[in-house]
């Protein structure tokens, strides 16, 4: 709740004056040095804060490394959103949702990821829809669902492959006489599904950290609803979930390494004269490097609102690249790893402290009015960022939220109509779908072939192989850590576990000789591992799924990949 | 007539709110800071709401905090000193629902039995309640199936029904014989026009209620003599997302944990804090042994404590009010109501019994 400075080694309470000095001094030494620099801001921040932490990475610190975390993950699915609507009192998403007749689930367990999505499924379901689940393992959902399709660590497109072939045959067909031949079991109940649908809900979990896998999941996801729309259905809501509320945002105002704010390339010569006419000075037009390679590549790093080590997939590194940083500014609400870490740790105003901005998935920007008082010392994070960009004496100095509200509407022209009364409306203001032809496009099949995983090799008869599922973890979110109501499945399965677990098949372990809860031994190329199991009556045999949560115990037989092959012996 | 009710012109409320302000800390339902109808202190009599929707948040909170310091630890020269916890400053809850003072009533005898709870007994001690009985049945309560309500007989300090031009006030205790002897020239004897008025007003409202329709007794018979299928516990757990919000909101759960937190001068607090018991590690014992964990283990564990009779057997009441706020907060399909049906017939459909 104060400004702290590391002095000796130790973190030390500061004033304002002395942190907001020691941050610009030590960023600004960096800057003089030209060694490189970056920037995180995060889907946690409003608009407002992560255009100003745009603009403190371009103009003041000179460089076009900054990013937010899991953005590729919503790159990949977001594309891919279609949910009706123009006006504010359209139906909502949640509406749409809960009046589809068939809904699919591509999940982890959005019970525990999405609980508002996984709620209007059950509200659906509970008016007689019928539900089709995929994923690595049967969820909670999948005991409600009418078919499950099974994604396998070897080869996780097959099965999507199968279903949408056999959906494409059986739309071909009369219908009402969806008879699917050639297919699994699972895969013919789950087209048969389908081919019912008249109004279908596609709801996409980001399930998996690796962006290609979900673009190429997102690209079959697409081929199965247009086979839907041929089939008589109508056009199907597709609803992408965001990791944090708020991602859609901070790429609208410009936090990633490759698009200027409002999605424009970065040569983009309307969207440069209009940044220039605000921030002046010269900003840095060029690209940068993105979220996970900045930790290996920059000596100084300003974090806001976000911890790097909770979405990497070897945690203790992330943390130990940041310890060995030259500096490390951090401004948040909570105390993370990160700001343990911090050369410098500036306290800013948390959700419902201070108002601010923020973007839905489709499109809708409405304010959040300040209704606590600020804690302690902590101030609004746009005043931190004001203050930051005045002392290393950027030209773009906002006094007032307003101020920076303004620059946004000069800026980015979709949000030129945002203003504080239309967006304090009930709904909103619209801003518009994401604009497909500006975001990577998702590859269509013939790309989706070549993912980065063993698993092109066939593997070898008797071996296991260890992956990695999910890439949200609650229990790392310091908003869940920090909220009693919110300390939910992750925490407690981490108390349950604490040396960490990995997912095994039943039969499996039955033939290793292995029961709940023991332990196993696990060694790769990259190195060894003791961990627990836990086991599943439903997932593909032969693979050990690592829970998200539980990552950094294996994390030196992974060695950061997605998939590796293991030997396990009972331990 | 009861010879001890009396009334009060709604003129003279305000007047008697403002004396005993002067003397005890008020908490009642007002706007919150967001415009939300909430129990929070206030700071004048007009502050209080006499036509509201009960809040989600029940009083709870003003007997068994979220988040209790019970004990601190101070160190100093190498020596622990171990202070209590500050004692509680006495407070009058006005306008509390029905459902919500048996509520109260409940904690503090569930606090009070085999090992009792000093904490929570000087806090419960130190506690007016004023209610104010229903007079129009809220859209998602069920009371009258727990006999908690509408109008109460017990387990009040005072029970205030509003006849119109003036509130027929019941004195359910000293503490509350001390509130209106803070103004007792304000007050006058109830007359038999009056007690009748009040009368019919109780029982018009238990018409709208539809005691009728009541299943509770008949869940509460088939679980205490293990008439539950197991299979029925299995069936409802995947309409549970495991949010926890039905225990958060819930004004007679009172599990909880224990945390300590570090404070920067050598000292350190002992806190309860509210758990629950739908989480999955909430009762993981120290070896390791989890014995609920999995769902409908807990799920089935929640409904017995509720439903159960073993508190009815011990003092006549029921671990369930009938507030309806789960109604409002299950995320799936969990609600009280939908259960008890579910338990009543045997079977499972996933379909709330209120839809």
């Amino acid at each position: 709740l104060f400004p702290q400075v590391r002095e000796h080694g130790a973190l030390r309470r500061a004033t304002w004056d002395e942190a907001l000095a020691a941050a610009v001094l030590s960023l600004d030494r960096l800057r003089s040095q030209g060694v490189p620099l970056g920037v995180i801001g995060s889907g946690r921040a409003s608009n407002e804060e992560n255009f100003l932490a745009v603009a403190l990475a371009r103009t003041a610190l000179h460089t076009g490394t900054l990013d937010a975390a899991l953005r590729g993950c919503y790159e990949a699915l977001a594309p891919l959103a279609r949910i009706a609507g123009g006006a504010p009192h359209d139906p909502t998403a949640f509406a749409q949702l809960e009046g589809a007749d068939v809904v699919v689930v591509i999940e982890g367990d959005v019970a525990t990821s999405h609980p508002r999505i996984a709620t209007s499924i059950l509200r659906a379901l509970r008016r007689g829809s019928r539900l089709v689940t995929v994923g690595w393992h049967h969820s909670e959902l999948t005991r409600l669902a009418d078919a499950h399709v099974m994604l396998g660590a070897a080869a996780p497109l097959d099965a999507l492959q199968a279903l949408q072939r056999a959906l494409h045959e059986a739309v071909q067909q009369t219908p009402g006489a969806a008879k699917v031949e050639g297919v699994t079991a699972e895969i013919g109940a789950a087209a048969s599904v389908l081919a019912r649908a008249r109004q279908a809900a596609f709801v996409l979990a980001p399930f998996d950290a690796n962006p290609a896998l979900l673009a190429a999941i997102a690209s079959l996801v697409a081929a199965l609803t247009d086979d839907l729309v041929v089939g008589g259905g109508g056009k199907p809501l597709i609803l992408p979930l965001p990791v944090r509320a708020n991602t859609r945002g901070a790429l609208d105002m410009g936090v990633t390494p490759h698009l200027l704010p409002g999605r424009f390339p970065l040569d983009d010569a309307g969207a440069r004269e209009r940044l220039r006419a605000l921030w002046g000075g010269t900003p840095n037009w060029t690209a940068g490097v993105g979220f996970d390679a900045m930790l290996g590549d920059v000596r100084g790093l300003v974090v806001f609102a976000d911890d790097p080590a909770a979405s990497h997939r070897w945690p203790s590194h992330a943390a130990s690249a940041l310890a060995s940083l030259d500096a490390l500014v951090v401004c948040d609400s909570y105390v993370t790893g990160a700001s343990r870490a911090a050369h410098v740790v500036l306290p800013i105003a948390a959700f419902g402290e201070s108002t601010g901005s923020v973007t839905s998935l489709e499109g809708r920007v409405q304010q959040c009015q300040e209704c606590v008082v600020t804690p302690g010392e902590v101030r609004a994070g746009w005043r931190v960022l004001s203050d930051l960009l005045k002392g290393l004496g950027a030209t773009y100095q906002p006094t007032s939220l307003d101020d920076v509200h303004r620059g946004i509407q000069r800026a980015i022209p979709q949000y030129a109509a945002c203003d504080a009364s239309g967006m304090m409306r009930n709904g909103g203001v619209r801003v518009g779908a994401v604009d497909r032809d500006i975001l990577p496009p998702a590859p269509r099949k013939s790309q989706a072939a070549h993912l980065p995983s063993v698993a092109d090799a066939p593997t070898p008869a008797g071996a296991w192989r260890l992956r990695y599922e999910g890439a949200f973890d609650w229990g790392d979110d310091p908003v869940v850590l920090s909220s009693p109501l919110l300390r939910r499945s992750t925490q407690s399965a981490r108390k349950r576990h604490p040396d960490g677990v990995v997912a095994m098949n039943a039969a499996d372990a039955e033939a290793l000789g292995v029961r709940e809860g023991w332990r196993v031994h696990l060694r790769s190329a990259n190195g060894e591992a003791e961990v627990a199991v836990t086991l599943r009556p439903a997932q593909e045999r032969g693979t050990l799924f690592v829970p998200y949560a539980h990552r950094e115990r294996v994390a030196p037989v992974a060695n950061g990949a997605e998939v590796v092959e293991v030997d396990v012996r009972r331990a | 007539v009861n010879s001890a009710a009396r009334t009060i012109s709604r003129h003279d409320v305000n007047a008697w709110l403002a004396l005993i302000l002067r003397e005890w800390e008020v908490i009642a339902p007002t706007r919150g800071a967001g415009g939300d109808e909430v129990f929070a202190p206030i700071a004048m009599p007009e502050d209080v709401l006499w036509e509201f929707e009960n809040p989600l948040a029940p009083p709870k909170q003003f007997l068994l905090p979220q988040t209790e310091p019970i004990a601190r630890f101070r160190r100093a020269d190498g020596h622990y000193t171990v202070e209590p916890a500050e004692a509680p400053r006495p407070r009058v809850l006005f306008n509390v629902r029905s459902c919500d003072a048996s509520a109260l009533a409940f904690l503090r005898d569930a606090y009070a039995y085999d090992l009792p709870d000093d904490v929570i007994a000087r806090r419960a001690a130190s506690l007016t309640v004023v209610t104010l009985a229903c007079v129009t049945p809220c859209p998602v309560g069920f009371c009258v199936c727990s006999d908690s309500g509408p109008f109460l007989h017990r387990d009040f300090d005072l029970q205030l029904t509003s006849l119109g031009e003036s509130l027929f006030v019941e004195v359910g205790s000293d503490k509350g014989r001390d509130l209106v002897a803070l103004a007792p020239a304000l007050f006058h004897s109830a007359s038999d026009d009056e007690q009748a008025r009040r009368d019919s007003a109780e029982r018009e409202t238990l018409g709208l209620l539809g005691v009728e329709t009541c299943h509770f007794g008949s869940a509460m018979r088939r679980i205490s003599t293990h008439r539950v299928p197991e299979a029925l516990w299995e069936a409802m757990s995947p309409w549970c997302v495991e949010c926890g919000g039905c225990t958060h909101v819930c004004p007679t759960c009172y599990c909880f944990s224990v945390a300590d937190s570090k404070e920067t001068d050598g000292c350190s607090t002992r806190c309860r804090l509210w758990d629950s018991c739908q989480y999955d590690a909430f009762t993981m014992e120290a070896s390791g042994h989890n014995p609920r964990a999995v769902r409908p283990e807990r799920i089935k564990r929640r409904f017995h404590h509720k439903v159960s009779a073993q508190y009815f057997r011990r003092d006549g009441r029921v671990g369930c009010v009938g507030c309806g706020r789960c109604v409002k907060v299950c995320m799936g399909a969990l609600d009280m109501p939908t259960v008890v049906a579910a338990i009543r017939r045997g079977s499972w459909s996933g379909v709330p019994a209120h839809a």
